[in-house]
Order: C-alpha cells, then structure tokens, then sequence
C-alpha cells in the first residue's frame, strides 16, 4: 500500500511538474519564409543605383502575417488561408492577434526573435521600426510595381520617410467627415452651415428648437492625436499634435492657431453646444447617443460607418435622415496615416523579394488575388450577381454582410481590373466618401526622434490635461498655453522638433 | 536528536544536527509533492527577476540593450510625473487600505452577528459578488451611474434643487468616488479572512461577559475585536505589500481632466513602456516600486514585532 501511494505521489508530481512546464516548449512560429530550392537571382542593378526585380523570384513556401484587424477566425480566417494556398500554392500562416494587444506582441516578437514575415504599422510607429531597421525598404520593389503606378501619388508621399518606403498601404487612408441631422436642419428651415459662425448657430437652434435634441455635438474624449480630428469646425486648422507645416514640423500646441481653436472649443462647451460627458466619452458612448436620436451633429469615419449611422439611427427614429457635411469654412477634415504592411528586415533580400512579389503585388494585382483579399473566398465570403460582387451573411452573423476580408474594397489603392466584381454601395456610404476624398487631408508619418520617445508619455499625459482643463474652465486659455509652454520646455520638446527637422 | 538552543529572546531556536542531505532524504515524498511548486515559483516568480538588469540599460525590441548604469534612475528622479505618480500612489493607497481594513472588519463583525444561519450565507454570497465584476465593466456601470446628463446620482441631486457635478471629471471629487468604488467591489471580499477568524473566537469568553452584563458593542470592543487583532495586523501586512499595485481600478477611472490627482506609479510606467516603448525606464520604476514595497512591509514587520511581541514574516 505504501509503495503505491509512493507510486501514485511521484506519478502525480511528475504530471503536475510537465504541465506546468508545456506552456514553455517552443513553437513554430514560422517566422522564415522557406525559400524553395531552386536558387533565386532576385535583384538586378540597373547601373543607376536602383534595383528591378527579376523573373526568376523563388516562391516561398511559407509566409507569416501577423494581423489585427479585418476578419476575425470566427468568420473564416482558416478557409481563406487554405483558398491562399490553392491559387497560390504558398502555405499562409496568419497570426491574428487582438487590436489592443497587437503592438505589444510584435515589439515582443522582435525582443524573442519570433517576428512575422509581415506585419502591419501606423504612421506614428513606421519611423520607429525604421530607424532601427526592423522593417525592409522596399523603395524600389514598390517603385517597380504595377500598383504604385496605378495608385494615388499623394498617399505615397505620406507614407515616404526622407524619400524611402518602408511600408505598402494596405487600404487607402480613411477619413472622418461631420454627420448632421439633416431632417433637423429641414424642420428648422436651415440650410448646411458653411462657416464656423453658421456652425455654431445650427448647434444653438438645435439645442433650443429640437426638444428631442439632448446633445448638439458629440465627441469623445481628449486624446491629443484625435481631437483635431474629431473636433474640426472647432480647431479651425489647428492640431496638438506635432505636423508638417510647409516641410517643416512643428508642435502644433505651440501655434498661435491654439489660441482660437481652444477659445472655441470652451466657449461651445461652456454653451452646452458641446457634449458635457466630451471628457469620459468613449467612441461606443458617442455612436450609442447618436443612435438614439438625441445627438445633431457628429465626426465620425466616412464609408460603411456613414450608412451604420444612418441605419441604427432609423431604427430608432425612422424618418430621421443625416448628411456628411462638407468642411465649414477654416475646418479641416484629416485622414489618418494609413495602416503600412511591411516586411521583416531580419530575412535575406531574396525572401523579401518573394513575399513582396507573392503576397503583396498579388494583393493589389487588379484581379483574383485583390479580390481575395478584399472580399474573401467565392461561395464563402461572397457569389457572383450578374456583373456584381455579391457580400454574403458572415459565417458569425446572418445578419451581417462580411464588408472586407483584409482590404476594404472601395478604399483600394490600386484599381480593380475586373469589371464584374464591383460592389453596389449604399447611397450614404457613397456621399461621405465622396466628401472625405475630395476634402481630407491625409497626415504625414512622423519622423523618430529620441528625444520625443523619451518624453512622448509624458508630453501626451501633459497635452491632454491642458486641453481638457481649458475646455471645461478649470484654466483660462492663456493660462492652459503658458503652463504648456513651461512644462514642455521642462520635457526638452524643442530639441525633440529639432530631431525631427534633422537639425 | 535535536538539540534545542535558547535564543536572546524567550522564542526557542531548534537546530538539527542530522545532516540536510539525510533529512531531505527523510522527508523526500514530500519534497517530490512540492517539486511542482518549486519549478513553478522558480519559473514564473524568480527566472523574470533576471529582467531587472534591463532596469540599467537602454532597451528597445529591436537591439541589444545597452549598459547605461543609473541612468534610467536619473531621468526617472528629474521627472515631475514620476514623483507626482509616486506621491499619489502613496496617498491613495494607504487610504484605500486604511478604508479597506475599517470596512471589511466592520461587514464582517456585522455578518458575525446575524444569527439566522440561510440568511447569513446569502448576504455573504452577495457581497463576494461584487470581487468578481472586472474593472472595466465597474466603471461602466458607475460611470453611467455618475452621468453628469442622466446618471441616477445626479437627478437625485438635481430633484433636490442641486446641480449637476461631473464626479468623475473633477478633481475634487474624483478620490471620494474612487474610494467609493473600490469598497462597493472589493469589501464583501476582504471579509472572507476575518470571517473565518472570528469563527475562532471562545464563546465562552462572549458567555461570560453576557453574565457579567457587557452589551453587544462591548463584548465586540473588549472580546472579539482583541481576538482577531493578530488576523487584521497580518492581513493589514500582507495588504501593505501589495498597496503600489494599484492599477486597474485607476486605469479604467483615470481621464485627462483627474489625472494631477489620479496617476499613479503603475499607469505611469504602463504609459512609458506602452506609449514609448522605453523598457529600460519602465523597468527602472518597477524596481523603484518593489523596493519601497519591501521596505514598507519591512517597516510593518517590525512595528508587529513591537506592538505584538512577534513578527509576522
């Protein structure tokens, strides 16, 4: 008996010990891309210092893609994967990590040397990586696209750092435009307001004539890279964050324009033309209020949004109608810096000439395989309707149409040759696009600074409580700016812009 | 076989003379139960110790880190942020505690005193509740609670003829509303330890004192609360270790209007390693953070020593 509780105790050690040890054994992550054997001469020097990629680029048999957005695995993720690989032949291993966690998991996956053949970047994160030449310039590759020729020269310059790419847009930059209730600005016999003065007037007359009318405009709180954005008519051109004024950057709070555009913003809120709760909203808070019928006016992303708001919004109140305002006089719509899929650095030349060739040209390549990416699997994700592309219910939600796979289909930054895949737009979804294309303006990547790595948490925590105590009246505007102006010099900003500049 | 040796004070030190070898050899299904464990705490709680060192480097995902000495220290004494966090962590933290331990013993000396046994065991399922509702769903709720527009606080004040005040943006009120909602979550759980203790309490002593005419508050005063002192002094350390872990709850309640009073050390260092990606820094106020832990437990030790005679650690 005692030799059997021996056995079972040194039994059930060993199996408590190996569990805890099995969260620790190593995967394949795949990171490399396994070249096939046939050697591969991938670059040719042209003689004039560029390089053209050659025919004979070797096919991986392997990439990996970490994504955060786009379809989830819910919704298919295994299926278009085995689809990549029937038409491709090449194995795709997608790493699909939670939005709020992605940056984390890839800074670690370069700390274990764990990183993915591709992977995506904000503007304001794209220096970073290539300053420490994590990330493949892929200058050249692009520049010998199909795709950039095709594309918009305007996105490629803000996506270039000192004259080199780094990183492919996957989609082209989404903007956000201010929705109004036009059925308001109807019964008040008013037409669309197109200077700051007509603005704030409608934001008065539907405070005071609107009964249903709880808050004239919503938005969220004070994040200093998104309150321009949200806030235009407001900021009249003027940002807190760093930006790019006649090719040179400057910190956009210690503009004389801050002066006016926080005197606005505090005098709206203390009118009560501004949302109250301006400094605890979040982005679902202010959607929530708008589709309840009790909000007139709000900045929000253009495209599928635009109709999601007028869509909820009628199922609450059904004869209510919205329209994207085109910007008041001095405001400035902003279009936030692409997402940027980018390359490993750490493989061989020749295996980033092949997913470039082999994933990315094939994503934009105007036939099967942009369609692939942007609308997902035939029969799966969507069916041919006459000379349409039809989306279908998603494999999560019947009721819900899968809107993109990877790549939303009417922000593509190269056009779709095939003439009978094209998508039926909603009439709202059509009219803020065409206001966000014809009116954004699209921010420049931020170029890396040392000293603003340093001091980034700090100048950011130190921004937003300016701009939030001078809103609500907690400091007078020349007092919010003063205290700027001497904190901010304690933090060193201006050697921080001097980095930027290059100086 | 064992020798026992008086110390200086009146505790007895026994010393084996047997061997360690022969005495882990002795005991050794027991160390094998305990290998588990070990490997665990090994593993998990000392091998990521070994990152402290980045403390006294510069250190990004993307290169080796680099030996800087105390650098990361100094940038991280000249920051006003820092010592603003460090100030009030410290402030909240022994509030939070000091309400926490009043609270808690209070709730449970209450629930002691409710003799019908299915309706004690309801109202402590009850309180436990709350501990198992995330933070972030918390502060939704009393965020929507304390709406300055329709939250029910506020038409409450507003019925009375008050106006509306933005809790959660002001400066003034947003501690008290912290305290609040740390106490509505976490209190039904702190009593779980002296529940438990108070089980222990000789009722003989309750007896004899109910025959001498003590009343209820006085039997609570003189019996029951001497005979829990050593579980609340030990819990009130054990808690103390733990007082600069304060993140969560601020985090989800912290905005830009609050955060000259709400920052703390862990959102600030969340913010350097998130926001900047300076690991080296963020590292360097960790370990800034674990060593005043320590030295506060060290502290409280000691004074148990003095009031109780023994230490707790």
């Amino acid at each position: 008996m005692k030799r059997i509780k021996k056995g079972l105790a040194a039994a059930l050690t060993a199996a408590a010990a190996l569990s805890l040890l099995t969260g620790c054994g190593s995967t394949d992550t795949g990171s490399k891309t396994e070249q096939t054997t046939e050697a591969a001469k991938t670059t040719a020097d042209t003689g004039n210092g560029e390089t053209t990629a050659a025919a004979e680029v070797a096919k991986p048999e392997k990439i990996t893609w970490m994504v955060h957005s786009g379809m989830n695995e819910e919704n298919g993720t295994a299926q278009w994967a085995e689809e990549f690989q029937r038409l491709t032949g090449i194995k795709m291993d997608l790493q699909i990590i939670s939005n709020n966690e992605y940056k984390q998991i890839l800074e670690l996956s370069f700390a274990s040397d764990t990183v993915p053949d591709v992977f995506d970047l904000t503007g304001e994160n794209l220096a970073v990586y290539a300053k420490q030449n994590a990330i493949a310039d892929v200058t050249d590759l692009v520049k010998n696209s199909e795709f950039y020729k095709k594309g918009d020269k305007a996105m490629w310059d803000s996506v270039t750092l000192d004259g080199r790419i780094y990183g492919i847009p996957l989609e082209l930059p989404g903007g956000t435009v201010t929705y109004v209730r036009k059925d308001w600005l109807d019964k008040l016999g008013m037409e669309e307001p197109k200077t700051y003065d007509e603005f704030i007037e409608m934001l008065r007359r539907f405070k005071e004539e609107i009964p249903e009318c709880k808050v004239p405009l919503t938005a969220t709180g004070f994040k200093n890279n998104v309150n321009a954005q949200f806030l235009p008519e407001f900021y009249q051109g003027a940002t807190p964050e760093f930006a790019k004024i006649d090719g040179v950057w400057v910190d956009g709070m210690s503009q004389d324009n801050m002066v006016k555009a926080l005197t606005n913003l505090h005098e709206a809120y203390a009118e009560g033309l501004i949302d109250t709760e301006l400094v605890t909203n979040t982005t679902s808070n202010c959607r929530d209020q708008w589709y309840s019928g009790s909000v007139g006016a709000f900045n929000y992303w253009s495209g599928m949004w635009g109709n999601t708001l007028l869509e909820r919004l009628n199922q609450n109140v059904p004869e209510a109608e919205i329209v994207a305002l085109k910007p008041i006089e001095g405001a400035v719509y902003q279009a936030r810096t692409p997402s940027m899929l980018c390359i490993n650095a750490r493989i061989t030349q020749e295996e980033i000439d092949s997913i470039f060739k082999y994933m990315i040209e094939y994503m934009h390549d105007g036939g099967e395989g942009q369609v692939l990416f942007e609308s997902g699997v035939e029969g799966l994700h969507w069916e041919q309707d006459g000379d349409k592309l039809k989306q279908l219910p998603t494999l999560s939600n019947p009721n819900e149409v899968l809107q993109k796979a990877w790549v939303t289909p009417w922000l593509r930054i190269s056009p779709l040759e095939l003439t009978d895949k094209n998508i039926d737009l909603k009439p709202m979804v059509v009219s803020s696009l065409a206001v966000d294309n014809e009116y954004s303006v699209t921010k420049s990547v931020v170029p890396v600074s040392a000293t603003l790595t340093k001091i980034q948490s700090d100048l950011t925590a130190l921004k937003e409580e300016i701009l939030a105590k001078v809103v609500m009246g907690d400091l007078t505007v020349e007092e919010g700016l003063t205290k700027y102006k001497t904190e901010s010099e304690m933090l060193n900003v201006q050697k921080a812009v001097d980095e930027m500049n290059d100086r | 076989m064992v020798k026992a040796k008086k110390g200086t004070s009146e505790t007895l030190h026994v010393k084996s003379t047997v061997p360690l070898h022969i005495r882990i050899y002795h005991h050794r299904w027991f160390y094998l139960m305990f290998l588990p464990v070990f490997i665990s705490i090994v593993v998990f709680a000392y091998l990521p110790m070994i990152g402290i060192v980045y403390a006294f480097t510069e250190y990004s995902p993307f290169t080796k880190p680099i030996y800087i000495g105390m650098e990361n220290f100094k940038t991280l004494f000249e920051s006003p942020a820092f010592w603003r966090a460090f100030r009030n962590t410290l402030q909240i933290s022994f509030l939070n505690l000091l309400l926490s331990m009043v609270f808690s013993v209070g709730l449970a000396l209450l629930i002691d005193e409710v003799k019908a046994v299915r309706f004690r065991k309801v109202t402590q399922t009850v309180v436990y509740i709350p501990h198992f509702i995330s933070w972030v769903v918390v502060a939704s709720i009393f965020t929507m609670f304390l709406s300055p527009k329709n939250g029910i606080v506020n038409q409450v004040i507003t019925f009375f003829g008050g106006d509306p005040i933005y809790f959660l943006a002001n400066e003034k009120w947003w501690r008290p509303v912290f305290y609040v909602i740390n106490r509505w979550k976490e209190t039904g759980w702190g009593t779980i330890i002296f529940i438990a203790a108070l089980a222990g309490v000789d009722q003989e002593m309750h007896e004899a004192a109910r025959i001498d005419g003590a009343g209820r508050l006085q039997r609570i005063w003189y019996i029951t609360l001497p005979a829990i002192a050593g579980t609340i002094l030990v819990v009130f350390i054990l808690n103390l270790a733990k007082i600069l872990n304060l993140f969560d709850s601020v985090w989800v309640l912290q905005n830009s209007m609050v955060i000259g009073v709400s920052d703390v050390i862990q959102t600030f260092v969340y913010r350097l390693g998130i926001t900047s990606a300076d690991y080296g820094l963020s590292t360097a106020a960790g370990l800034f953070k674990s060593v005043v832990s320590v030295i506060l437990v060290t502290i409280a030790n000691k004074a148990s020593k003095k009031i109780n005679g023994e230490e707790v650690l």
